[in-house]
C-alpha cells in the first residue's frame, strides 16, 4: 500500500522532525526534542539517519561552553518532503 | 513518540501538528522594545524642553541614544542566543528593523543641509512603515493598528514643524516600542515562567 | 496568533498549509523584473527631464513631468491583477513583498501629492534627501526576502546616495542623485533579475 512512500520519511519521529524543520529556518536539538516529545537517544539516531540520507544538515557548535547541535533542512530534504506529501495526497484521494 | 507503522491519515495529521508547533514557537522577551520605548521617550521629552528653551543641556539630547543603541545590541545578542529555533518570520522581522535603522540613519544626515524638523517627520513615516510591515508579517494586530496610528501622527507632524514635534515622537515611542514590548513581556512570562 | 491545529481544520486547509511551508522553505521566487525595469526607466527619465527643465530652461513647473507616473500606476494595477489570476499559489515572499511596496506607495503618495500642497511645500527643497532615505528600505527588504544580492546592494546604494546628497550644495544637482539611485536600485537589478528568470 505504501510502496511509493519514501521509507526514510515514513516513520513517525523522522517525519515529525522533517515537518518541524520545513517550517523554520533552523532549529536546535533541544527544540526538536521538546516538540516531538522524544528521548534524546532515539532522536539522535533518527537525526543521524536523516543526515546520512542528505535530507538535513547538522551543525555542531558551542553555546556558553556546552555543545549545541543545530539542524537545518537541505534542498534535497525539501524535495523529498514535497514528493512524500504528494504521494500521501494521492493515496488519500484514492481512498475517498 | 514510539515507532509504529503509520497510516496515510496519521502521517498527514502528524505533519500538520508539527508545522503548527513550529509556527507557534515564540521567544520574545520584549526587553528590547521596553528599553527603546523608555529611552526614546525620555530623549524626545528632553529635546522638546531644550528646543523650546525651557531647559539647557550641554549637547543635543538625542545623542544620548547612541549608548542606548549599544546596550540594546548587547541585550539583543544575548536574547538571540537563548532562542532555540529561528523561524523565517523572525529573520524577516530582523531585517525590517535593520532596514529601518539604516533608513533613519540616512535621514538623520539631513542635519548637514539643515533640513530641520522635517527629518523627524520622515523618521515618523519610517517608523509607521516598519511597524505596519511587522504587523502584517506576524499577524500581530496591535502592530498593524499602531502602524496606522503612526502614519496619522506623521501626517499631523507635517503641520507641526516646531519643537513640539518631539512630543509627537515621544508618543510614537510609547506606542511603537513600549506598549508592544510590555504586551510581549507579559505573554513571555506567562509562557516560560509558569 | 497561535491557532489550535486539532479543531476545525479541513484536509484542504491542512494541505494548503503544508504546501505554503514547502514553498517558503524552497525560496522559489519567480520574478521577471519587468516592473522594476518599467518603474526604473520611468523615474530615471522623469528625473532627468525635471533636471533639464529646472537647470537648463529654468521652468517653474518643472515637477509637472511626474504626472507621467499616474498612467503607469494604473497600468501596474491592471498588470498585477492579471498576474494574480495566472499565479496559482501566493508564496510567503510574494505576500511580504507586496505589503512592503503597498506601504511604500502610500508613504510616497502622502509625501508627494497630499501633504506637500497642504503645507505650502517648504520641505520640497529637501525632497531628494527624504525620498532616498525612504526609498532604500523597500528595495533592501525585497532583496533580503527574495535573497537577491543586487537588490540588497541597491538599497544600500540608496542610503549612501541619500547621505551624499546632503553634501551637494546646489539644489539642481541634488536631483541627479535620483536617476543614479534608479540605476542602482531598479534598472541594474531589474536586468539581472530578468537574466536570472530567463535562465531558469
Amino acid at each position: 500500500m505504501f510502496k511509493d512512500l519514501d521509507p526514510i520519511l515514513h516513520s513517525q519521529l523522522r517525519l515529525a522532525v522533517m515537518s518541524l524543520l520545513i517550517s523554520v529556518k533552523q532549529a536546535e536539538f533541544t527544540f526538536l526534542k521538546e516538540k516531538t516529545n522524544s528521548t534524546a537517544g532515539n532522536l539522535s539516531v533518527q537525526i543521524q539517519k536523516l543526515k546520512e540520507a542528505g535530507y538535513i544538515e547538522v551543525i555542531k557548535e558551542f553555546k556558553d561552553n556546552y555543545p549545541n547541535t543545530t539542524c537545518k533542512i537541505t534542498a534535497k530534504g525539501i524535495k523529498a518532503f514535497e514528493e512524500y506529501v504528494k504521494s500521501l495526497q494521492q493515496y488519500l484521494q484514492v481512498k475517498k | 513518540m514510539e515507532e509504529k507503522q503509520l497510516t496515510g491519515e496519521e502521517s498527514f495529521k502528524l505533519i500538520n501538528r508539527m508545522i503548527h508547533e513550529a509556527k507557534g514557537y515564540f521567544y520574545e522577551s520584549g526587553l528590547g522594545g521596553i528599553i527603546y520605548g523608555i529611552s526614546i521617550f525620555i530623549c524626545c521629552v528632553l529635546s522638546w524642553l531644550v528646543e523650546s528653551n525651557t531647559m539647557s543641556f550641554p549637547f543635543h539630547p538625542l545623542f544620548l541614544l547612541t549608548p542606548v543603541f549599544f546596550i540594546q545590541a548587547w541585550v539583543q545578542y544575548r536574547e538571540e542566543k537563548k532562542k532555540k529555533a529561528k523561524t523565517f518570520t523572525d529573520e524577516v522581522i530582523d531585517y525590517v528593523w535593520t532596514g529601518y535603522f539604516l533608513s533613519v540613519f540616512a535621514a538623520l544626515c539631513g542635519n548637514f543641509i539643515n533640513a530641520g524638523y522635517i527629518i523627524i517627520t520622515i523618521v515618523l513615516l519610517l517608523t509607521a512603515f516598519a511597524s505596519f510591515i511587522t504587523g502584517m508579517i506576524t499577524k500581530f494586530r496591535y502592530h498593524i493598528i499602531c502602524g496606522l496610528v503612526c502614519m496619522l501622527i506623521a501626517i499631523v507632524s507635517f503641520f507641526v514643524q516646531s519643537a513640539s514635534i518631539y512630543l509627537l515622537m515621544a508618543v510614537t515611542a510609547l506606542i511603537v516600542w513600549l506598549v508592544p514590548g510590555l504586551i510581549l513581556r507579559a505573554r513571555f512570562k506567562k509562557l516560560y515562567h509558569n | 496568533m497561535i491557532e489550535n491545529p486539532e479543531n476545525n481544520f479541513s484536509p484542504q486547509q491542512s494541505l494548503q498549509l503544508i504546501e505554503s511551508m514547502i514553498n517558503r522553505a524552497k525560496d522559489k521566487y519567480a520574478e521577471d523584473g519587468f516592473m522594476y525595469l518599467l518603474w526604473g526607466w520611468l523615474v530615471f527619465a522623469c528625473s532627468i527631464m525635471q533636471f533639464v527643465l529646472l537647470h537648463v530652461f529654468g521652468y517653474t513647473y518643472h515637477y509637472i513631468v511626474w504626472l507621467a507616473t499616474i498612467p503607469v500606476f494604473i497600468y501596474q494595477a491592471y498588470y498585477v491583477k492579471k498576474k494574480r489570476r495566472r499565479q496559482k499559489a501566493v508564496t510567503y515572499a510574494d505576500s511580504i513583498i507586496s505589503y512592503v511596496w503597498i506601504t511604500f506607495a502610500i508613504v510616497i503618495f502622502l509625501l508627494c501629492f497630499l501633504v506637500g500642497p497642504l503645507t505650502s511645500g517648504e520641505y520640497y527643497t529637501h525632497i531628494v534627501h527624504i525620498l532616498l532615505a525612504i526609498y532604500g528600505m523597500p528595495v533592501f527588504l525585497t532583496g533580503v526576502v527574495i535573497k537577491f544580492k543586487p537588490l540588497i546592494y541597491g538599497g544600500i546604494a540608496c542610503w549612501v546616495l541619500c547621505i551624499l546628497s546632503t553634501f551637494i550644495k546646489v539644489y539642481d544637482y541634488q536631483f541627479l542623485c535620483v536617476p543614479a539611485a534608479m540605476l542602482a536600485a531598479w534598472i541594474i537589478p531589474g536586468y539581472l533579475l530578468r537574466a536570472k528568470y530567463k535562465s531558469q
